[in-house]
């Protein structure tokens, strides 16, 4: 408040004045003698309440009216903006810079929005100029004397489905400002104003209009309560068809306060199948794992729910595709090759892998030479089987190294050209134990065989290969002969090593080590038949076949990439689109794109899986590799206010004078010493009512009371 | 000891005053007499009583000297047959009856004296005797009942050297008078009644029990009855009670309900115990009074 003469604010003193007269009056009462005192102090008591609030009201009155008549002398003024008449105010160019993003879901806010805004729009005069901007875009704005444009434009308004920008549109409204020709620039930003609105840092906002901010929050500085799953991995355990699905989904709370029993639900296609309650505390992730067994190993659409978390629901639900891995690709490294097959080192072994039809093999095997551990990119293969190898040289076994700690599998067998020396120096890191040397027990075609050589033991059915060994051979496990076997040294300290199979005489005959990622399986004798019959027994192929899917690289979630609704994305298709890629979202929404130098580029309007056909949306033409999911933006699920401290920033410039303060003089004088001095004369009025004494009143009272009989007898 | 008493109560300017009060008297009780018919009273038997205690006023020639011959004691002998009536006229001479405010032609007291000494006039002439006792802070002087003309002087002269002074002291000489004065005397109780407390409500149906012939004649003010001050006021009690600051203005309606509550219980008293009960203020005219006294009791 301001006034036009202080100087009478002096006059306040003078409020005292009621109540120094009515001390002094006090004193000055007359004496009057008077018999019936006993009687008269009777009667004051019992009046004394309602005498002492009477006598109060005056004298608060009479206080309250000497105050107000010297406030109305120093004739005070304030400066307002609204209600001018139009001599009074010069045009204005208004940019609403409306937050349209994710975060406006939460359940009210872009209703309160569009309410500000309207009767923002509402307020301005027929000449002002205004423009919406929207957070979440587009750019196409332009500043406009159209009202009813903007205003059906704010009952279009609806949040959008990506966390917007809106330090971006607040650029966007300041370029457009700019370049008005008006005399006045107003910026009216109308939002949540959550730092998940802001693409970039908001401190590094540079705003030189004057500024107004609407929050649509409850919350003042506390984070608004808020739950988001903020990611889904998933991992096949164990391999083959039958593998169950390990899903894990990452819960973040954004809010101040603990949240507690949150009802979290694993949907795969349209059925719930799993669901959970869990606790996350405030500002923490907490993670719910699932466990699912697919009925069928084909690319799912799955997707983890909140159920009734908050009121920000659009990021209490992540969609994701569960992808099983239905071939094992198999690199077989043949340390001992021979024109004559059944010679070979890996003759035995490629039968047991692509029996019939390769079609119909899971496993799919590619043979080669040691070269190509060097040459090939092993990422390509699930497996790597070095058979016989004689050794490695240091490349070959440092790229065998990683791949296996990446999440490979690496199946070595012996045999008579194995380089004990070398295989401990360029693969002791991968190795379940240091190879001694060979244990040679009989030679195959010894007629005193059957009591020299060994034979497989008992298997442990515990471990996954052999957990559902009741396959054929298996009985006939312990009647395989081992003639020559690679003895061990024992494992160093600390390193785990498991034993899955041990021949009779207890020498180890399998052996499985954890490296990284990926697995590492020994077997101590050979995969054709040089020092062993195994491969000519029934038991040889389900062994392979489950050594092999056991070791195969596990199918996950690691390599997927997020993609983002309203993000464009471009997806590599290299050969395998020719003309065109056509993505199926949601609701059956397609969306078509070609490719350019084995590129697409994409863009998903909604949350939900997508997949991918090449050239057309048939069964055919489904590239289930490159189907993916997108999720909205979690960038908006942090609800936390932008401090003060920054929003102040962007109402000063580099000085730290308001923006306000250059701009032309927008703002009237209301003057409030007419209010006042009605006041003092209802003051005194009432004053005089009050003041007037009782017989008095009542003996007004009773002549109008007369006057209106009178007047009643008379008509 | 005679000539002593007499120096002291009759001394020449009480006399005046007297006078004038003797033919004040005369004067209102012609004018009381010229409204009514004969008085047929003439008064009852009354009860015989051998001796009582000499007195200040009384006659020295009835003193019983044998009596003081061997007690050293002053006796009065009374007789039986001395008068037909015996009144006593107990008169409040205290601070608040000296109270005369600007609506009222008198004070209370001199109201009351002029209406006790009329009647005291009207007893004596009709042969009936008269005693007063007057009282303000104690109870004062004592005039026993007597018949004789200058007798009336007696009376005259207490009821002029009432002190209008200090608190009242009515129970004690209610209680006083219960003691000395004759069963069935009529006893005439001249006060404002302001600081009528239950006790002397209690003393008061103790006489009328004792067949004592009770009147009150209660005089008060015009501004007791209506309180008619404006302004601020500091009002201050006569009876050493205290000082009130108020505004009459707020107080009037309730301190008439008070003041008439006050006199209506009294009233209700009078009723209920047979003693009769007049209420008036200094504006009644003297006369008036009387009359309404005595008509109550034709």
């Amino acid at each position: 408040m301001n006034f036009v003469q202080p100087l009478f604010l002096v006059g306040l003193l003078a409020a005292a004045l009621p109540l120094l007269i009515h001390l002094f009056n006090r004193r000055k009462a007359v004496r009057r003698p008077f018999p019936a005192l006993r009687l008269l102090q009777a009667s004051h008591q019992r009046s004394a309440r309602s005498i002492k609030v009477r006598q109060r009201v005056l004298l608060a009155l009479r206080m309250a009216a000497v105050a107000a008549l010297a406030l109305a002398l120093a004739k005070p003024f304030f400066l307002s903006s609204s209600g001018m008449t139009a001599e009074e105010r010069m045009p204005t160019a208004v940019a609403l810079v409306i937050e349209d993003g994710l975060a406006m879901q939460h359940e009210g806010w872009m209703k309160r929005a569009r309410e500000q805004a309207s009767e923002l729009v509402d307020d301005l005069r027929p000449w002002d100029q205004v423009v919406l901007v929207r957070s979440s875009g587009p750019d196409e704005e332009r500043l406009t004397e159209d009202h009813g444009q903007v205003s059906e434009q704010l009952d279009e308004l609806r949040a959008s489905d990506n966390p917007g920008d809106l330090g971006h549109a607040l650029s966007r409204a300041s370029t457009l400002l700019s370049g008005s020709q008006l005399p006045n620039r107003r910026l009216v930003v109308i939002g949540s104003l959550t730092e998940g609105a802001f693409a970039q840092d908001p401190a590094e906002l540079d705003i030189v209009h004057p500024l107004q901010l609407f929050s649509v929050r409850d919350e003042g500085d506390e984070p608004t309560p808020n739950l988001a799953i903020t990611g889904v991995r998933y991992e096949q355990e164990g391999s083959g068809e039958q593998g169950a699905w390990n899903i894990t989904a990452t819960i973040a709370n954004f809010g101040p306060d603990d949240a507690t029993d949150v009802q979290a639900q694993l949907r795969v296609g349209d059925s719930v199948v799993g669901g959970q309650q869990l606790s996350v505390p405030a500002g923490q992730e907490t993670r719910v794992a699932f466990m699912h067994r697919l009925s069928e190993p084909a690319l799912t659409a799955a997707r983890v729910e909140l159920i009734d978390a908050d009121e920000l629901a659009a990021d209490n639900t992540w969609h994701f595709f569960i992808r099983p891995r239905e071939h094992v690709r198999a690199l077989l490294i043949n340390g001992s090759p021979s024109n004559i097959p059944y010679d070979d080192e890996l003759f035995f072994l490629t039968r047991a892998l692509r029996p019939g039809l390769t079609s119909e093999s899971a496993i799919a095997p590619t043979t080669g030479a040691p070269e190509r551990l060097e040459r090939d990119d092993l990422n390509t293969f699930d497996v790597v089987v070095l058979a016989n190898v004689a050794r490695l040289n240091a490349t070959q076994a440092e790229r065998l190294r990683t791949y296996v700690e990446e999440g490979g599998g690496l199946f070595i067998a012996m045999g008579n050209q194995v380089d004990v020396e070398a295989y401990n120096h360029q693969l002791g890191e991968l190795l379940p134990r240091p190879l001694r040397g060979l244990k040679r027990l009989a030679e195959r075609d010894d007629p005193d065989a059957p009591i020299k050589i060994t034979r497989l033991g008992q298997t442990r059915r515990q471990h996954p290969i052999f957990r559902v060994f009741n396959l054929p051979g298996g009985s006939a496990m312990q009647s395989v002969q081992v003639y020559s076997y690679m003895l061990l040294d024992p494992a160093p300290a600390g390193q785990q090593t498991t034993l899955a199979l041990a021949y009779q005489d207890n020498a180890p005959a399998l052996l499985e080590r954890q490296v990284g990622q990926g697995r590492v399986l020994l077997w101590t004798t050979t995969l054709d038949r040089e020092w062993t019959d195994l491969p000519v027994r029934t038991a040889y192929l389900p062994l392979m076949r489950r050594s092999l899917t056991h070791l195969a690289r596990r199918a996950s979630s690691l390599h997927d990439t997020e993609r983002w609704v309203g993000a464009p994305f471009s997806v590599e298709v290299g050969d395998l689109v020719r003309e065109r890629a056509i993505a199926v979202g949601p609701g059956g929404a397609r969306q078509v794109a070609e490719p350019i130098d084995g590129d697409i580029t994409l863009l998903a309007e909604r949350p939900g899986t997508y997949l991918l056909y090449a050239d057309e949306a048939s069964e055919a033409g489904l590239i289930e590799g490159l189907s993916f999911a997108a999720n909205l933006d979690r960038r908006a699920s942090r609800l936390t206010p932008v401090p003060d401290a920054v929003t102040a920033a962007w109402q000063t410039d580099a000085e730290g004078r308001p923006h306000s303060a250059s701009a032309p003089e927008a703002r009237r004088r209301v003057n409030l010493w007419s209010w006042l001095l009605f006041f003092v004369t209802m003051a005194l009025l009432a004053e005089s009512v009050l003041g007037a004494r009782r017989s008095v009143l009542i003996d007004v009272g009773r002549r109008i009371l007369r006057g209106r009989s009178g007047h009643t007898s008379q008509t | 000891m005679v000539d002593a008493l007499r120096q002291t109560y009759l001394n020449p300017a009480t006399l005046d005053q007297l006078g004038d009060m003797h033919v004040r008297a005369r004067q209102l009780a012609q004018g009381v007499i010229a409204g009514l018919h004969r008085s047929p009273h003439r008064g009852g038997s009354v009860e015989f009583s051998e001796y009582t205690e000499y007195s200040a006023g009384q006659e020295l020639r009835r003193v019983d000297w044998k009596v003081y011959g061997k007690s050293d004691k002053y006796y009065v002998k009374q007789f039986e047959d001395e008068t037909n009536l015996q009144a006593f006229l107990l008169m409040d001479g205290s601070g608040s009856m000296a109270f005369q405010s600007e609506l009222g032609p008198l004070s209370k007291l001199d109201h009351a004296r002029y209406v006790a000494a009329t009647l005291a006039y009207l007893f004596i002439r009709q042969g009936d005797a008269v005693g007063a006792l007057g009282f303000a802070e104690t109870p004062g002087a004592f005039l026993p009942a007597a018949s004789r003309g200058k007798h009336l002087d007696d009376i005259f002269y207490l009821l002029d050297n009432l002190p209008a002074s200090g608190p009242t002291a009515l129970d004690a000489s209610l209680r006083q008078i219960a003691e000395r004065a004759r069963r069935r005397s009529l006893v005439l109780i001249f006060s404002d009644l302001l600081d009528a407390s239950e006790r002397t409500e209690e003393l008061l149906r103790v006489l009328a029990s004792r067949n004592f012939d009770v009147a009150v004649f209660q005089v008060l003010d015009p501004a007791e009855l209506s309180l008619p001050y404006e302004g601020l006021s500091l009002f201050e009690g006569l009876e050493d009670d205290g000082e009130l600051l108020a505004d009459p203005d707020d107080l009037r309606d309730r301190y008439i309900q008070t003041m008439r509550a006050h006199n209506q219980r009294l009233e209700e008293l009078c009723t209920g115990a047979n003693i009769a009960y007049l209420r008036y203020d200094t504006t009644r005219p003297i006369e008036r009074v009387c009359q309404d006294f005595l008509r109550g009791r034709g």
